[in-house]
């Protein structure tokens, strides 16, 4: 588990132990310091796997929420974030795989993947602009309708920059499932982008 | 010193798969990027694939998850606060309701067989309703037991 530690840690001088210690016993302060502390990452990894930002909150709230009732299987010596990463992505899953949901996300227009902000500052024509805005839309549409697993390791792999170790530990999976699985959503998505249909 | 194009074996081309996924992302091992190359040498069909999942990196390394403004953190603490805090409050509403229920329930039966003036067709019709009752729940719940076993999903949450 270090490994996803060291991947999933946004402030070294958090003491993330003293604080799961007091989480155990049941002081909620402490549990929202943790909240405070993984919120962002937490969020950002559910819209990756969702694709929705108000879905996204909805999931990694409620996965906080079952964290803490299960906060006696807590772990203090191992880091909070790939357990409760555990929890989150099987409520993800769970939420993908109703289709009421997919269709509601589908009619949400709110984008959750946009162009990157030293792309967009680049002093480009306005064509060049709409044209950039295209491919992004395009690219979100098509890790859309990648298989759920695939968009998973994708996300990961791409919008966290965890290494193939770090997310083979987070999803429990072999090494070489991760790489087979990333080329897969790779070559669907080179070929959805390259026939948009 | 090209050599002639041959197209890759399948036996090795899950191995060669990984490898073009290790290049991309910089994960390669020593001595992995020769075998790389001289493989993408060898294969013009392995090299066009190449050639469009280096395309796909360029567009995606474009782009990023959108980050949600300040505002949409305010309340998310609190927000999970509330939920723990209600889901408390459920627990007990249950219990009292459950207690409370099947107490009620007991003390009609009880009435119901004490009152003599209730006519017959009466208590056999509660009776009725109270043993439906029950055998509905046991069916209901054997089948949900049932297939909880057989689920190839249960280990997601619902």
């Amino acid at each position: 588990m270090t490994a996803v530690a060291n991947g999933l840690t946004e402030d070294m001088g958090f003491d993330e132990a003293a604080v799961l210690h007091r989480v155990r016993g049941g002081d909620r302060a402490a549990f929202g310091q943790l909240v405070e502390h993984t919120m962002r990452r937490a969020h950002r990894v559910a819209l990756g796997l969702v694709g929705n930002m108000e879905d996204a909150k909805d999931l990694s709230q409620e996965a906080y929420v079952r964290a803490y009732r299960a906060r006696d299987r807590l772990d203090p010596t191992r880091a909070f974030f790939p357990w409760y990463y555990q929890i989150l992505r099987r409520l993800c899953l769970n939420f993908l795989r109703d289709r009421k949901t997919r269709r509601r996300h589908l009619e949400d227009a709110s984008p959750w993947l946009v162009a990157q902000a030293d792309a967009r500052a680049s002093g480009e024509r306005p064509d060049q602009q709409s044209e950039r805005a295209a491919i992004v839309r395009r690219l979100a549409a098509a890790i859309d309708a990648l298989p759920d697993h695939e968009r998973e390791v994708f996300t990961l792999r791409e919008y966290e920059g965890l290494s193939y170790r770090d997310i083979a530990e987070l999803v429990d999976i072999p090494k070489g499932t991760v790489m087979s699985r990333l080329y897969n959503a790779r070559r669907r998505l080179a070929t959805m982008l390259e026939d948009p249909r | 010193m090209s050599q002639d194009p041959i197209q890759t074996p399948d036996t090795d081309r899950q191995h060669l798969e990984h490898l073009m996924m290790a290049a991309l992302d910089g994960e390669l091992a020593p001595g992995e990027r020769t075998e790389l190359d001289i493989a993408l040498e060898r294969d013009p069909a392995l090299r066009d694939e190449w050639e469009r999942l280096s395309n796909l990196q360029e567009v995606t390394r474009m782009t990023r998850i959108t980050t949600p403004p300040d505002t949409h953190w305010d309340g998310y603490w609190h927000s999970i606060y509330n939920r723990l805090e209600r889901g408390f409050g459920w627990l007990l509403v249950s219990l009292g309701a459950t207690v409370l229920g099947l107490q009620g329930l007991w003390d009609f039966v009880h009435e119901l067989l004490a009152d003599t003036s209730v006519p017959d067709h009466i208590r056999w019709a509660t009776f009725a309703l109270m043993a439906g009752g029950l055998v509905l729940a046991i069916s209901v719940l054997r089948e949900r037991l049932s297939s909880h076993k057989h689920d190839p999903y249960k280990e997601i949450d619902r």
